[in-house]
């Protein structure tokens, strides 16, 4: 994911865990938790999200911070989204989605 | 959108009926191209349901399923038995996902990941395709390599029409050519706050493709994206393009959006890649005749690269038909976002109203109905004017009239019942479950064979069937049939055989459970009553008694108590519940042939043709259904037996007479010294056994309504039910099977199993 101000690596702050399921009841707090990741300049811990929405998948773009760790449910999310090109490192699993 | 939901379960409920029907005529070897299909048809509708709801755990298996069906769909492997086997289990796995997504019990995940393993198993053997089922095993991974189903790709010549109208189907021959489908897709807020989600209409889009054997690819288009800052939730910005393969059709792109359409923006286009022409249709869902507008070549044309087909081949009529609707669906469209829209596929599934109960019945039962009540309306006019007439003739007009109303009250009462009338299939097809699950529990192997499934009753019998059907199959599949090595001992194929059968029988239905099995071990259910003091060990009892032993409470034979029976419910709790419904159990078995059991259950539980007759002063009725003729007797032809009781010869026939008044002990019966002139009338209980009743009188024959006796005070013998005359008196209806029972009781002169009622 693109890092606008600061930059991914020199994080000093623990990256912050996302909640489990990204569906559309958890966007709210999704926004909230992001909007503090930016004030904190932390990064988004991803290695636990098993679904992405539409809703959430349009706050973590619109944030631009970066995920770290992304789970292989989120990469297939991202494929699946057609934004892999958002998560830093290349996706390296050739799997599209999850049915 | 609970509504939806509703609907959606109502629908998967007839699906899964779809499937038992289509697994049940494959494992009967007919494996006809429509069959396969029918199978498939259920299973992916049931998918692309779930999908559009979010029901992640239903589309997941329900896809495993669909990806083996297709196996059998496209020929890789032949539907042979164990085949057929898996996918009933599948089957069962899936219906109780169904009810699972509805708020009922949690499905054990393991039973699911069997039936996952087996599917993905199954699949496998068609060899040289073990990338999809590889697929399938790895959870709810698809790997985008994912190597499909072969689809025959022979180009189709003259026949241009890109329109396989079963858009789900193997036979769907993609159009030639190489155009792909672009498809572009912005959710409306409304599509999240259904609860659905941009990412099931992808997910649709991903396995369309990959059924086609190709895979999609999406782009995100994020202009509309505003910084996190002003960013609102639940608000949709993007918007998604995504590429089709060119072997995908437009119907079936178009069958993904069919639960959105009004919640997004889509637009789907053949055309090649590079060019980006959408034909913009704002959220309608296209009726067939629009979808195959949508799937035809936009207007643009001459733009786009290559039509799709080759167009000289296309007879100049279908030609000039084909851009027209486009042009007109466009217009249709075009803004449709504020207006709202016409009642298409989309509008007309939320018009369904669901209800809780509801059925579904011929449109011509209810026209037949409607014919009636117009009818009724005439001969009710009818008569009004011809109250008013004083004169003779108009008094004998009126007679008249009220009798042609009569017939009509009586047409109109059968349209309500047929209304109300549904087949016993729904009851019988899930029974092929309970035996399958009794059999993979008792490690045997039983077929279960339907007939008459599509006998109507009434449809508060057909619910309150199912429990003591399920009792009876599981009893027949633990007790009834024995093990495969004592079948084997015995000379029987291995293989167990189960007929249910349903029938008509003058004015009841008869429901029989047959089974191929040892009998009923008439020396053990003895011992066995004995042991449990149910009868004193000395009871000298016939055959059909002690048949009837394993109705009482408490009873059970089996050695230990198993999963399935053994506990002493079921058998006494099956008749209760049957006696209840106004029915009898009768039971004959054949010691090393089988046992059968029968169910005799009234059509209705409501209204009765009964004849009305006096015996020791009261009026009672008889239902018409078990009086087979009425005669006046001769002394001659009555002999007297020594316990004091008489029987009668008709035509050669030897039955037991009853004087109806003593049988039942009305008071007030005066005693005949000559039974000479007497007015009888033959009875026939369900099980075909005869006896004549003594009456005094017979009076008339008329509809009554049954009010249940036992229910407003208790059960009493001889009497099944009471019912309010015309004339406002109660009169008792009489139960004419306990009374040829007991009749028979005293003159031991019949068949084994004639004997409903025990005297135990």
């Amino acid at each position: 994911m693109i890092a606008e101000d600061e930059a991914g690596p020199t994080l000093s702050i623990a990256p912050v865990p996302l909640p489990e399921r990204l569906d559309t009841a958890a966007v709210e707090a999704l926004k909230d938790l992001v909007t503090q990741a930016e004030v904190t300049g932390s990064a988004l811990d991803a290695s636990g999200v098993a679904y992405i929405g539409g809703l959430c998948l349009q706050v973590l773009l619109a944030s631009g911070r970066p995920l770290v760790a992304p789970s292989e449910k989120v990469r297939e999310a991202f494929a699946l989204f057609g934004v892999s090109e958002c998560l830093s490192e290349p996706s390296t699993s050739s799997s599209e989605l999850s049915a | 959108m609970d509504d939806i939901l509703q609907i959606f379960f109502q629908e998967c409920d007839e699906q899964l009926q779809e499937l038992e029907r289509g697994l049940s005529a494959l494992s009967d070897g007919e494996s006809e191209h429509e069959t396969v299909n029918a199978v498939f048809r259920a299973v992916h509708s049931i998918k692309g349901g779930a999908a559009s709801f979010g029901l992640d755990n239903l589309v997941r298996f329900s896809h495993v399923f669909e990806n083996s069906l297709d196996g059998l769909r496209s020929g890789r492997f032949a539907p042979t038995h164990d085949v057929v086997k898996t996918f009933l289990k599948a089957m069962d796995v899936l219906s109780d996902l169904v009810n699972e997504a509805r708020g009922g019990a949690a499905v054990d995940p393991t039973r699911v990941a069997e039936s996952h393993a087996e599917l993905a198993a199954i699949n496998s053997i068609g060899g040289d395709h073990g990338g999809a089922a590889s697929a399938a095993t790895t959870e709810d991974v698809i790997p985008a390599d994912f190597s499909p189903v072969p689809i025959d790709f022979e180009p189709v010549a003259a026949d241009f029409e890109p329109i396989p109208f079963d858009f789900d189907f193997g036979e769907e021959k993609p159009a030639p050519a190489a155009a792909a489908l672009r498809v572009t897709f912005h959710p409306h807020d409304t599509l999240y706050e259904r609860g659905d989600d941009a990412r099931n209409i992808l997910i649709g889009l991903a396995d369309i493709a990959r059924e086609c054997g190709g895979e999609i690819q999406t782009s995100c288009d994020r202009s509309a994206l505003p910084p996190l800052a002003d960013l609102v939730p639940d608000k949709s910005y993007v918007t998604w393009h995504i590429v089709l393969p060119p072997e995908v059709s437009e119907e079936s792109a178009n069958a993904v959006f069919d639960w959105v359409s009004e919640d997004c923006d889509f637009s789907i286009v053949r055309e090649s890649a590079e060019d980006e022409v959408p034909a913009e249709q704002d959220g309608e869902q296209a009726e067939p005749a629009e979808t195959e507008a949508a799937a035809a070549p936009p207007p643009e044309e001459e733009r786009t690269a290559e039509p799709p087909a080759p167009e000289s081949a296309l007879p100049p009529a279908i030609e000039a038909l084909l851009p027209m609707p486009v042009a007109a669906a466009l217009d249709l469209h075009a803004g449709s976002a504020t207006t709202p829209p016409p009642a298409t596929g989309a509008a007309q599934a939320a018009a369904r109203k669901p209800e809780q109960a509801s059925i579904r019945v011929d449109l011509h039962r209810i026209d037949d109905l409607m014919d009636l009540v117009g009818e009724l309306v005439i001969a009710q006019a009818a008569i009004e004017s011809l109250s008013r007439r004083t004169d003779a003739a108009g008094q004998h007009e009126l007679v008249q009239s009220i009798s042609s109303m009569q017939s009509l009250t009586r047409d109109i009462q059968d349209a309500v019942m047929a209304v109300r009338a549904q087949p016993v299939r729904a009851v019988f097809q899930r029974m092929q479950r309970v035996v399958r699950e009794a059999c993979s529990m008792t490690g045997k192997d039983i077929v279960l064979t339907l007939e008459g499934e599509d006998t109507e009753v009434d449809r508060t019998l057909v619910e309150k069937l199912t429990d003591p059907l399920t009792h009876m199959l599981r009893n027949a599949v633990d007790h009834g049939i024995e093990s495969t090595e004592a079948r084997i001992a015995a000379g029987k194929p291995a293989e167990g055989h189960i007929v249910l059968s349903a029938e008509h029988r003058s004015g009841r239905i008869l429901i029989t459970i047959k089974d191929d099995g040892a009998g009923i071990n008439r020396q053990r259910v003895f011992e066995t009553a004995v042991k449990r003091g149910i009868i004193p060990p000395n009871a000298v009892l016939s055959d059909d008694e002690i048949n009837n032993l394993i109705f009482m409470p408490g009873f059970s034979t089996a050695a230990t108590v198993s999963n399935l029976s053994g506990r002493g419910v079921g058998m006494d709790v099956v008749k209760q519940a049957i006696q209840s419904l106004g029915g009898r159990i009768t039971i004959s078995s054949t010691p090393g042939k089988g046992t059968t059991f029968g169910f005799s259950l009234p059509l209705t539980l409501a209204i009765l043709d009964g004849m009305l007759i006096a015996a020791g002063g009261s009026t009672m009725v008889i239902p018409i259904s078990s009086i087979i003729e009425t005669m006046i007797v001769k002394q001659s032809d009555i002999y007297a037996l020594p316990d004091g009781s008489n029987v009668i010869s008709i035509r050669g026939d030897c039955m037991p007479l009853i004087p109806l008044a003593t049988a039942l002990k009305l008071s007030d019966a005066p005693p005949r010294d000559s039974l000479d002139a007497s007015i009888i009338l033959v009875v026939e209980n369900e099980s075909g056994a005869r006896a004549a009743l003594i009456v005094d009188e017979i009076r008339d024959q008329t509809q009554v309504v049954i009010k249940s006796i036992e229910s407003n005070y208790r059960q009493i013998f001889g009497v099944s039910a009471a019912t309010i005359l015309g004339d406002g008196s109660v009169s008792l209806i009489l139960d004419v099977s306990a009374l040829v029972a007991s009749a028979i009781g005293h003159i031991d002169s019949k068949p084994s199993n004639t004997r409903p009622e025990l005297a135990a």
